[in-house]
């Protein structure tokens, strides 16, 4: 059982995709993610699905107003 | 042993401090943006953290982790104006979402098996959708470690620091807000799939007001 059971690599799929797992159960799931086409497919679609989140959540650059009031504030300081 | 910022002169803890916020007002910006759903509210508030980190930026240790420590002075400026202080009872998980609530839904719609690949759909409504609206409509508690976490990158530690909460504490709180975003992503899915015509990726129009939680 080198490289877990599914339902162990489910449920650390999260902290998988968040580098959160210390680095021989990292490789467990790695390891397991080659073997188990299913549950690559839900680590696929999982990371493209958190890439459309932050890319559709994080277009907004900080308004050249804001950066206006940043530079009176040190001015003022 | 880091070593404390010290009597510098004036100009030079201005200028110091200026390039410590300068390359994070961006982060600072967005994350404001996500916590007030609203852009002038967002700008005030980041304002105030800029003021309150300038007033204690003689603690500030150089060389440890200015990035989180700007943001935890964010996130409690936010609580501080928004939500007075009024504790929050920690609330128990028995709503029965599970993990990878989209791709187990995906996968099982007779629906979407018809239409073509389950998962390429469900994917390119997600695109469609407001995503931005679904995740300003999760409770604070959710929003905040999932906005730390998915949009700006920051660990379950440096998480843990910025709202003052254990790390087992980010980790219920950041899968459960997870879990309910797609919850919601999915109930536009559905809705989505429900028009006439079934949505096609419409990045050629792209709504100019995405992201923005500014409310006409």
């Amino acid at each position: 059982m080198s490289h877990g059971r599914c339902d162990e690599v489910l449920r650390l799929l999260w902290q998988f995709m968040d580098r959160e797992l210390d680095r021989p159960t990292y490789e467990r799931v790695e390891e397991h993610f080659r073997r188990c086409q299913p549950c690559q497919d839900l680590h696929e679609f999982e990371v493209r699905l958190r890439e459309i989140i932050r890319m559709k959540c994080t277009g907004e650059a900080a308004p050249e107003t804001l950066r206006r009031r940043l530079r009176q504030l040190l001015a003022d300081l | 042993m880091a070593l404390s910022v010290g009597p510098v002169g004036d100009a030079e803890a201005r200028e110091q401090f200026a390039a410590l916020v300068e390359d994070r007002l961006d982060g600072l910006y967005r994350t404001a943006l996500r916590l007030t759903r609203n852009r002038a509210a967002a700008e005030d508030l980041v304002q105030e953290a800029l003021l309150r980190g300038w007033r204690s930026f003689h603690t500030f240790q150089a060389g440890t982790n200015a990035r989180a420590w700007l943001f935890r002075i964010l996130m409690n400026a936010y609580i501080d104006t928004y939500r007075r202080r009024g504790r929050e009872p920690e609330v128990v998980d028995t709503e029965a979402v599970e993990d990878h609530y989209l791709y187990t839904r995906a996968r099982e719609s007779a629906d979407l098996a018809r239409q073509g690949n389950p998962e390429e759909i469900v994917l390119a409504q997600v695109m469609d959708a407001d995503v931005a609206a679904a995740l300003d409509a999760l409770p604070d508690r959710f929003r905040a470690p999932v906005v730390l976490a998915d949009l700006e990158g920051f660990s379950y530690k440096e998480i843990a620091e910025i709202l003052g909460i254990p790390i087992g504490t980010v980790m219920s709180r950041l899968f459960r807000g997870r879990r309910q975003l797609q919850q919601r992503l999915w109930e536009y899915a559905v809705r989505a799939g429900r028009r006439p015509r079934a949505p096609r990726r419409r990045d050629a129009r792209r709504r100019s007001g995405e992201g923005g939680g500014g409310q006409p």
